[in-house]
């Protein structure tokens, strides 16, 4: 993953809607956190901590194959849910 | 911090100005003023104005749910509340609630704000107007310089007074004991409604160093707080331990990593043993200190330097000896001195404590009490320890059901009171377990579901994220058809304990 902000990426800019759908279930089902929608601003919304940061990448690399490393992540990447659907479609894109 | 930057010269000036708009603005001697605002230069700048025209001030945490933030407005009753467009939706609830009524003025750091249901009263141009000469200031040393509230164990938050004093002389100690210099490149870490901001805050200014506001999204990365601290050269970091903990589960510090750094402090709870290895492992040219205290003795009231990297990973890092001033007491249940090595209950006393709680006299009384023969006042942690047979006093857990998790100071009373609101439950029990992870103790709920009622985790999170901060949330949750109870019929805490240890473990 670059260190480019998602906004500035041309890929970025549509969130994949069943990725983002996948996303919801997961908050709910594995962090207990209710996402209201896919803009939802989760770290002022005081829904992503580091905790629950930790288990979402541990979840996400579970359930969509891919490696979403922590220290190759920009805050901006999983600032919203649609942020990051883009970061995990470009991920498992790069390494299709 | 971040672009931000002023100079001391700056800093006074604009004090000085912003003091006189907040008298023009009606703060007397000793009103509160709020500070509704994110960690930033401004949040500084508004501290030293408040305290220059004599008021009290009252940071709250912007992140924190409105219902709870109000129940800190309605104690503190501000004569201003000092904000900025990053708390404004947070101002939009307050006001919807009719928690922003006159007499309270409303100032603006930034531009005017208008929104609906209220507005900025003055905002930061209007300082422009008043004089950036000296501000004198009448303020005695024993008068309340800020309030911290805490979390309470019937579900509303208290505030703890802290005077000029008591800040003076733990900066006094501190400054004296770290040799604090002006080249010093200080972290400004915790979040400014913790009691351990004013440690960075003012000892940095009494010395003349330079203070680095660490931004709290940084906190979600650990690598970036390595590059924070790597690439602003600090000399000086001080964090919760969950912090460190976190940066050392992934790793993120080299060999010889940060060679300006030359002190690393920690405070709020118990740094596990292997991560404190792991630091100084890699950080050979730092000195380890843990500080203890509570909010009620001001920032810390003992310290133990770490000689040499501990020889096990299950050796107990002291809380150590007391600050200048300061006295430890490890007592029984009739105030009296234990044999060293004995379990008692530890008191403070000494020149950190505050003198109790905001217009909550039974409150303090409760805490705060006189010894030996009235002579001088103690203060009652909750906490148990021992004095060990290196004269060093040693941490050994809690009396009642305060928790630290990530640092943070929790009643679990507090939890307990939210959710007792919620109708669809019929039973439920919230109780720490050590996690083994960074967040220190894990917060666990075991709930029973009212009869018809479906209700999930989820929405209870839900539901209790309306009137706590995200903090206190429980991360762990059991589902039972009814909660085990004890001989007397209460509730097994001790029981639920285990229940939650198994599902860890599994």
């Amino acid at each position: 993953m670059s260190a480019t902000p998602a906004s500035d990426r041309e890929r970025g800019d549509q969130p994949d809607e069943l990725i983002v759908d996948q996303l919801r279930d997961l908050f709910r089902d594995a962090l207990n956190i209710e996402v209201a929608s896919p803009d939802t601003d989760l770290i002022e919304a005081g829904l992503l901590d580091s905790l629950a940061l930790v288990e979402l990448l541990f979840q996400i690399e579970q359930r969509f194959a891919i490696d979403l490393a922590l220290e190759e992540l920009e805050v901006d990447n999983f600032r919203t849910l649609a942020r990051l659907s883009a970061s995990i479609a470009e991920q498992a894109n790069a390494t299709e | 911090m971040g672009e931000e930057r002023a100079t001391y010269e700056e800093l006074e000036l604009e004090s000085n100005r912003l003091a006189r708009l907040l008298a023009e603005a009606g703060l007397r001697h000793g009103d509160r003023l709020c500070l509704a605002l994110p960690k930033s230069l401004a949040a500084i700048v508004a501290m030293h104005a408040t305290m220059k025209a004599g008021g009290v001030y009252v940071p709250l945490d912007i992140a924190s749910p409105a219902p709870r933030v109000a129940k800190i407005l309605e104690a503190a009753e501000p004569r201003i509340i000092l904000t900025a467009e990053a708390a404004a939706d947070l101002l939009d609830d307050l006001s919807q609630s009719g928690e922003l009524s006159s007499p309270v003025a409303i100032g603006s750091v930034e531009g005017t704000l208008e929104r609906e249901g209220w507005k900025s009263s003055f905002e930061r141009s209007d300082a422009a107007a008043f004089s950036a000469d000296h501000v004198s200031c009448s303020t005695g040393p024993d008068e309340a310089a800020h309030l911290l509230f805490t979390s309470g164990s019937t579900g509303t938050p208290k505030g703890v007074v802290i005077t000029h004093a008591n800040v003076l002389h733990f900066v006094d100690w501190a400054t004296s004991y770290f040799e604090t210099r002006d080249s010093d490149r200080i972290s400004g870490h915790p979040p400014l409604h913790f009691d351990l901001s004013t440690f960075d805050i003012y000892a940095t200014l009494s010395v003349g160093a330079e203070l680095h506001l660490v931004p709290p999204a940084l906190n979600l990365i650990p690598h970036k707080l390595a590059a924070f601290i790597r690439d602003n050269e600090l000399t000086q970091w001080f964090s919760v331990p969950s912090i460190m903990t976190y940066m050392a589960k992934f790793d993120v510090i080299r060999d010889g990593d940060f060679p300006a750094l030359e002190r690393v402090i920690w405070c709020g709870e118990v740094l596990p043993t292997p991560i404190l290895i792991h630091w100084m492992e890699r950080l050979p040219h730092a000195r380890f200190t843990n500080l203890y205290g509570p909010t009620e003795a001001t920032i810390a009231s003992s310290y133990y330097t770490v000689p040499d990297r501990p020889a096990t990973e299950t050796e107990p890092i002291p809380i150590g000896t007391p600050c200048a001033g300061e006295a430890l007491l490890v007592l029984d249940d009739k105030l009296t001195p234990v044999e060293t090595g004995e379990v008692g209950d530890l008191y403070i006393g000494g020149v950190g404590l505050s003198p109790g709680y905001w217009r909550d006299e039974e409150k303090t009384n409760a805490a705060f009490s006189s010894w030996p023969n009235g002579s001088e006042r103690i203060y009652r942690t909750g906490d148990i320890a021992k004095t060990g047979d290196d004269g060093l006093v040693y941490f050994l857990g809690r009396a009642d059901s305060q928790i630290k998790s990530r640092g943070y100071r929790i009643e679990l009373g507090e939890i307990e009171t939210a959710l007792n609101a919620i109708d669809e439950l019929s039973e439920c029990a919230v109780v720490g377990v050590e996690s083994g992870g960074f967040e220190g103790t894990a917060i666990c709920c075991a709930f029973a579901p009212a009869e018809g009622s479906e209700v999930q985790p989820s929405d209870l999170r839900e539901r209790l994220g309306v009137v706590l901060p995200t903090y206190m949330l429980p991360s762990q949750w059991l589902q039972m058809d009814v909660l085990p109870k004890n001989v007397n019929g209460k509730i097994d805490r001790k029981r639920l304990r285990e229940l939650f240890e198994s599902e860890q473990a599994a």
